[in-house]
This record gives structure tokens, sequence and C-alpha cells, in this order.
């Protein structure tokens, strides 16, 4: 088989197990997936034309954005009917249909965590074509990050629902259990991100600050 | 770093009458500096609102109420009534939707 078809073959895969873990979130109740204006996937009850036309506006609202250097991580419309959520990673849109009940917040971080997950990656050999994405991120894509730069931003973001000093024990207790050094790479940095956003009790507002996190990650 | 409106303050309330006129707002709002980027957010609440239309026409989605639009370090939030948009939020904190929808009436900035 060759990598084109290897490569396709495992998106295809990670494409069918990341709709099944957004279905299992309740209220989600259509998708819509895209790179560029071109949909990739969809489960609308909708034709495929008018996916793709739906596709192209979206891609359009989402590029003036981004014309004005204005970089649009979420949109999220309630309708009389439904909500729509968009997620947006580079060029790759997630378009959700939610129900007015679902849990926007939970769907966000799910799809957001998600969408990272499918890394659209040139074949640039059949090893790297085989590599998961979060290691062919530490393969000298991203240059190392600085740890306290990382714990600067959870400190931050932590600062929001817990006192400083108790942002700033929880962030230290990770570091020293992940044994981390001075610098990380994306994966590692992401890893302790989530490994100290977990200590936040409210459901919800963990979710957010995790949606948060990892956005800024790309910032 | 937070940069306009929101350098000054982290949450900000427009009220908008039927003709875009900014009933309510802020000092802030209403800064030299500021008067550009507030004029932006209430052309951008008509802008997407027509993205929304065209969305909704597409997915047989019904009208529109509101829409949040979430960027680095800004979340704006924009709900429309018959006349259009009527209020915009903006802040520097991303906030659940419950949240959004309590703070469009919200007295004060």
């Amino acid at each position: 088989m060759s990598p084109v078809v290897e490569e396709q073959a495992a998106l295809e895969s990670r494409l069918g197990d990341i709709f099944t873990e957004l279905y299992s979130q309740p209220g989600v109740s259509g998708s819509c997936l895209q790179v560029g204006r071109t949909v990739v996937r969809h489960d609308m009850p909708f034709s495929d034309q008018r996916m793709q036309d739906f596709g192209a506006r979206l891609d359009h609202l989402i590029a003036s954005y981004q014309g004005v250097e204005r970089s649009v991580w979420q949109i999220c419309a309630a309708f009389k009917k439904y909500w729509l959520l968009v997620l947006c990673r580079g060029e790759m849109r997630l378009s959700l249909l939610l129900t007015p009940e679902a849990d926007t917040a939970a769907i966000t971080s799910r799809g957001t965590y998600l969408l990272m997950q499918v890394e659209v990656q040139p074949v640039e050999s059949p090893a790297a074509a085989a590599q998961p994405a979060a290691q062919a991120q530490t393969n000298g894509k991203h240059p190392p990050i600085r740890r306290a730069d990382i714990e600067a931003c959870l400190g931050t973001l932590l600062s929001r629902v817990v006192g400083l000093s108790q942002g700033r024990r929880l962030i230290a207790r990770e570091v020293q259990r992940l044994g981390y050094g001075e610098h990380l790479t994306e994966f590692q940095a992401r890893h302790l991100g989530q490994k100290v956003l977990d200590y936040i009790p409210n459901r919800s507002k963990r979710e957010i600050l995790t949606s948060e996190f990892l956005h800024s990650l790309e910032s | 770093m937070s940069k306009g409106i929101l350098e000054h303050a982290e949450s900000v309330r427009l009220c908008l009458g039927p003709n875009k006129e900014i009933l309510e707002a802020p000092e802030v709002v209403f800064l030299a500096e500021n008067q550009a980027e507030a004029r932006t957010m209430i052309y951008e609440s008509e802008y997407i609102l027509e993205y929304l239309q065209e969305f909704s026409t597409l997915l047989s989605l019904g009208e529109p109420s509101f829409v949040t639009v979430t960027e680095p370090g800004r979340q704006t939030s924009f709900r429309y009534g018959p006349h259009g948009a009527d209020r915009i939020v903006l802040t520097r904190e991303h906030r659940s939707m419950a949240k959004v929808l309590s703070a469009f009436d919200e007295s004060g900035g």
C-alpha cells in the first residue's frame, strides 16, 4: 500500500473514532468536518452540495476574520431550533449541531481536543506517515517551549478559580510529579496543562479553561 | 496583552438602539482611542448576522438569537432582536454560554 493510501486509511480511521467520541456527548445532532472550504465528512441530513455550500460560506467568514489578523477559535450561535458550534484549528473547521440542552463547554473541549488529534500531515516518508500526530510534533516541527511560560499561562488561568498561591502549589506538584525539564515539547506542555487543570472541580469551568489553554499553545 | 477597550476593562456591555446607536455603554467605550473599535464591533454584529442567516437557510436552523466569537484573549457576543443586534458583550475571559446569556442583561458595563 502506498504511503498516500496508508495515510488516507489512517485519517479515515481517526475520523471515525472522532465522530464516535463526539456523538457520545449528549445533544450532538449533526457534524461537519472541513479543511478550508472543502467538506471532508458530514452526517447532516442535507445533500452533499448543500453542505459544500455551507462549508464555503463558513470558510469565507473565518477567512474574513483572518484577513484582519483575528484568529477565531470558536463560534457558537444559538438559533430557534438548534445551536451551531464551530471549532477552528488551522484550516480545519468542525461544525456541530447541538440541541439547546447540550453541554457546550464539554463538547467544545472534547471537539477541540479531538480536532487536534487529526493533523493533516503531509506525507514526507512512510515512517513519518505512520507516526501519531503528537509524536510527529516533537520531531522538530515546533521549537521547545519554556516550562516557565507554560507555568505562567496555567497560573493565569487557575487564578480565575483558585488563589494565586494555591495555583502555584498545584502547578509545582504536577511539575515535580511529571519530572519535566526546563524546556518542554508541545506534547509535554499539553500534558502538563491538562494534568494541572484536572484539579479544577467545576466541570464546566475546567472544560473552558482546558480549551483556552490548548488554544493558547498555538498562539 | 489586551489591546483597545479590553486594555481598560475586563468586560464591557453595549446596548444598541434600532438604528445601531449606542444607548448604554461604559465610559471606556467613548474614549477617543476606542471609538473605532466600538464602531467595528457594531459593524461586526451585522456582518456576522448575514452569515448566520445564510447558515439558517442552508441548515434549516430558524432565526439566530445570539452568537459568540472566541479568539485569543477576547470573546465577543452579540444578541439579536427584531431590529438586529441589540446587545454586545466584550470580555477578556472566555465564558460559558450560560454566563454569556446572563451578561446580556446585567446592569452597567
